[in-house]
């Protein structure tokens, strides 16, 4: 396999980043496909590792994955340049939606647009909700998601718990099903 | 706003999250619900910049930062959101170990349900700012079914129902 240069490795997670609509998986699918396939500087089965452990890893996945990739590649300082590529022109782009918005939010058209849009966002955070539950779905899972899925649902809606402590509740909620033989 | 403070409650909804969205909950918690330092329509207009850019969906927290102290805010917001994946590289070297344990596996796909059912009750109070009327409820179903029924991006469903609202507001 090739040694990857600084700068074409930078430039690749650029243009991933920068020109990949649709969130995290399509910038991984174009990563595999430049790094995997195309240049061959890694082999699937390592960026697979990678892939997999970067969704055990806080934050956003495809900030991880990329700086793991990168890091795999060149070292510390190609896993900063990986981050501040993938990040840094999404980042200028919001900012540059908000200001415009703010500017013309007073003007009706504007108005109806945004609410529109608005709409479609509650949409897709609820999609994504069902994204996360669907392969447990389909392992016929019920009763784990109903009081897993169910309970942090209520628990947050009604106020009673903070989402942190929700989530460290799950864990042990988990653990205790899987003592009763909950499947 | 102190920005130290400001990164410390970016950073905990990063750190506590595993997907980019899944931070919704606990920074709607501490923003909105805690502090009243953001009202839920800023929240999702963040949101709905955040899918209108390229690039990682967590990129809304850039939004929040930039609402709650300007442009400084907004390079606090980028920090709290590319802070965990440097601490991936580390993390990486101790899951490559252990995330083949039944245990800790079980321990994530407990947390993974619990994020889906935070995300969903986030999503409740944006639906009700959002969601007023018939023309609302019309519009969610649609982009529902666009989300969960076709392939075509998020970025042109979300362009879709504000071209669709416009329309209606132009012709009724």
């Amino acid at each position: 396999m090739d040694v990857p240069r600084f700068r074409e490795l930078t430039a690749i997670f650029f243009r991933s980043g920068s020109f990949t609509l649709g969130g995290g998986n399509p910038i991984q699918a174009a990563l595999h496909l430049e790094l995997v396939e195309r240049r061959r500087w890694l082999d699937s089965a390592e960026f697979g590792l990678i892939y997999g452990l970067a969704r055990f890893t806080p934050g956003t996945n495809v900030l991880a994955c990329s700086a793991a990739l990168a890091w795999r590649l060149g070292g510390w300082p190609a896993a900063i340049a990986a981050v501040v590529a993938v990040s840094v022109p999404a980042s200028l782009l919001v900012l540059l939606l908000l200001t415009g918005y703010e500017q013309t939010r007073s003007n009706h058209w504007v108005g109806h647009a945004i609410g529109g849009a608005l709409v479609a966002v509650v949409a897709l955070i609820a999609v994504s909700a069902w994204k996360i539950v669907k392969p447990y779905a389909s392992q016929r899972r019920w009763l784990r998601i109903a009081i897993l899925s169910g309970g942090a649902t209520i628990a947050l809606a009604s106020g009673w718990l903070s989402p942190i402590t929700i989530l460290a509740l799950a864990v042990l909620a988990g653990f205790a099903l899987d003592r009763l033989g909950v499947k | 706003m102190n920005l130290l403070w400001l990164y410390l409650l970016l950073a905990k909804a990063t750190l506590t999250s595993f997907s980019g969205m899944t931070s919704l909950a606990i920074a709607r918690n501490d923003f909105v619900l805690q502090h009243h330092l953001l009202t839920d329509q800023q929240l999702t207009t963040a949101i709905a910049a955040g899918r209108l850019a390229p690039g990682p969906n967590g990129v809304y927290l850039v939004g929040i930062g930039y609402y709650l102290a300007g442009y400084p805010g907004a390079v606090v917001g980028w920090l709290a959101l590319v802070t965990p994946a440097f601490l991936s590289i580390l993390l990486l070297h101790w899951l490559r170990r252990h995330s083949d344990r039944p245990g800790f596996r079980r321990a994530l796909d407990s947390v993974l349900m619990a994020a889906a059912g935070l995300s969903l009750a986030s999503a409740l109070p944006l639906a009700q700012d959002s969601i007023v009327d018939a023309r609302g409820v019309v519009l969610a179903v649609a982009a529902v079914a666009a989300f969960l029924l076709t392939k075509v991006d998020s970025f042109w469903i979300i362009l879709g129902a504000a071209a669709l609202s416009l329309l209606y507001f132009a012709v009724l």
